[in-house]
């Protein structure tokens, strides 16, 4: 493989893209990254990403789920695998986890933050496989 | 601040009380509106049900005194739809000596109190006096209880939004930097970054133990309830404390009965629970130390006994375990982490399921928990 695989980091904090982007860059993926719906929206269509890097509450509570929604319907995009990262688990009482509401958010995996490096990349280099 | 409260409740008793009489004799309405004048109070009055419901709603009325006998609505609707515009509203039924059992299906309907005809000025006076108190703290309990409430979901967010995402940021970029991809650690960075990394997680522990916590009431618990196999509950609590075990030298031993029965209750929270006691027995123990599970029948309830090797604890400390953020600070438990609402967690989780939760320990013995909870009943 030549041309390097473009993952796109979406997440409101930029703490966190800061943190991931070292880990994935180690690997060879070209980090791209969008700070709110908007800016991912643009980014998506222009570049086409190989792998999506979802959260899922940003600015408004919706607005992963809204992305994620429209990009598994949209024919041109639906093969990107978007894999979903937040920080809502069980203990706010909302569970996103494909395993128990996948089809309310059909996102292709689930990670929960804080995010270890090794299981980021391992889930990443299976999705892209396929 | 935002809120717009959409309720007809009145959250305070003007200094002036209003009392609003509903009775269609002219000389009833103004008897008591000459009487209460005197008193202080601000009278308003309406000679028929419609009339007094449109006031009732216009004045925000502290009592009302209803006749119950007025032609075209009846005053037992009425004092329905008096409740409807606001609870705490206090009516008063006004009544003729033949009607006492009217006055008793009445104050069925949430009437206050009663006066019969005749009165004197007095009587009326002390009657309005004795509801208005009540009034008075009818409305001081609602608004208690909302402010409760108010601060209790602030919380929740606070804790929520606040809290636990910037830490969860931290975390973030401490486990990156810990694994080193964002360049190498020297001498005693990685150790120190560890520590930091321990802290940050304790606090991340506490922050989702208060959100339990906080979550945990017996209603909404029961509207999860279901039928759920103890036995299984208890397996999959012992996968997630083994590893725990393990590094603290600690075997686990489940020893069940045959056929435990089935319970009405939320898996998720019986397994925190559960989870809670078992680690708990687990950590304050001693190396090499055990953790026995065991259950039996009790009549209608099950027990379960949670029995450890460890260090105990002391008479005086086993009153207050259960209390929220109380740990046993001694030697013994310096190096042990916690944030204190393991245990009450699992008392109002058990709580909740109707049950009970008992403990005995002996110092340098150890402790054993005793949860007791309620079979399902069999319906027949």
């Amino acid at each position: 493989m030549n041309k390097p695989q473009e993952v796109l980091l979406i997440d409101d904090d930029p703490s966190f893209i800061t943190a991931i982007k070292p880990v994935l860059e180690s690997r060879g993926y070209q980090v791209e990254a969008a700070y709110n719906k908007q800016e991912a929206i643009e980014k998506i269509e222009k570049s086409k990403p190989d792998l999506i890097l979802l959260d899922i509450m940003m600015e408004r509570l919706t607005d992963g789920f809204d992305i994620c929604c429209k990009l598994k319907q949209d024919p041109e995009f639906k093969t990107i695998p978007i894999l979903a990262v937040s920080a809502i688990n069980k203990e706010i009482g909302m569970k996103f986890s494909p395993k128990t509401d996948g089809e309310y958010f059909p996102a292709d995996d689930f990670l929960e933050k804080p995010v270890k490096p090794e299981n980021l990349l391992e889930r990443v280099e299976k999705l892209l496989k396929v | 601040m935002g809120t717009v409260d959409i309720t007809m409740e009145q959250w305070q008793v003007q200094e002036q009380a209003t009392v609003l009489v509903i009775d269609d004799e002219l000389a009833i309405r103004d008897a008591c509106c000459q009487a209460l004048s005197k008193g202080g109070y601000k009278t308003e009055a309406a000679e028929n049900a419609e009339t007094g419901l449109y006031r009732a709603r216009q004045v925000r009325p502290d009592v009302v005194m209803v006749d119950l006998k007025m032609p075209g609505m009846g005053g037992m609707e009425l004092l329905e739809r008096i409740r409807e515009i606001d609870a705490n509203i206090v009516s008063i039924v006004i009544t003729g000596y033949a009607t006492i059992e009217s006055a008793v299906e009445a104050m069925k309907r949430n009437a206050y109190d009663f006066i019969a005809k005749p009165f004197t000025p007095d009587q009326l006076r002390i009657v309005i006096e004795r509801g208005l108190e009540r009034r008075r703290l009818a409305v001081e309990s609602a608004r208690l209880r909302r402010e409760k409430e108010r601060m209790k979901e602030n919380f929740v967010t606070l804790v929520t939004h606040q809290l636990r995402s910037p830490l969860a940021s931290v975390k973030q970029y401490l486990v990156v930097i810990l694994d080193e991809y964002a360049g190498e650690l020297a001498g005693k960075q990685k150790e120190m970054i560890e520590r930091a990394s321990k802290h940050v997680d304790s606090l991340l522990q506490l922050i989702s133990d208060w959100l339990d916590i906080s979550h945990i009431d017996a209603g909404n618990l029961m509207k999860k309830f279901e039928p759920v196999d103890l036995a299984l509950i208890l397996s999959e609590t012992l996968q997630l404390v083994v590893p725990l075990a393990e590094a603290r030298k600690v075997t686990i031993k489940l020893n069940l009965h045959d056929e435990i029965p089935v319970i009405q209750g939320d898996r998720e929270s019986l397994k925190q629970a559960f989870t809670n006691l078992i680690g708990n027995g687990i950590c304050y123990n001693r190396e090499g130390g055990k953790v026995t599970v065991s259950t039996r029948e009790d009549g209608n309830y099950l027990v379960l006994e949670i029995c450890d090797t460890g260090i105990g604890i002391s008479e005086d400390n086993l009153h207050f375990i259960f209390e929220e953020f109380f740990r046993v600070k001694s030697k013994e438990t310096r190096g042990i982490n916690g944030s204190g609402l393991g245990l009450p967690i699992a008392k109002r989780v058990i709580e909740a399921h109707n049950g009970s939760i008992k403990v005995a320990s002996q110092i340098d013995k150890g402790t054993t928990f005793y949860v007791t909870l309620p079979k399902k009943e069999v319906t027949q």
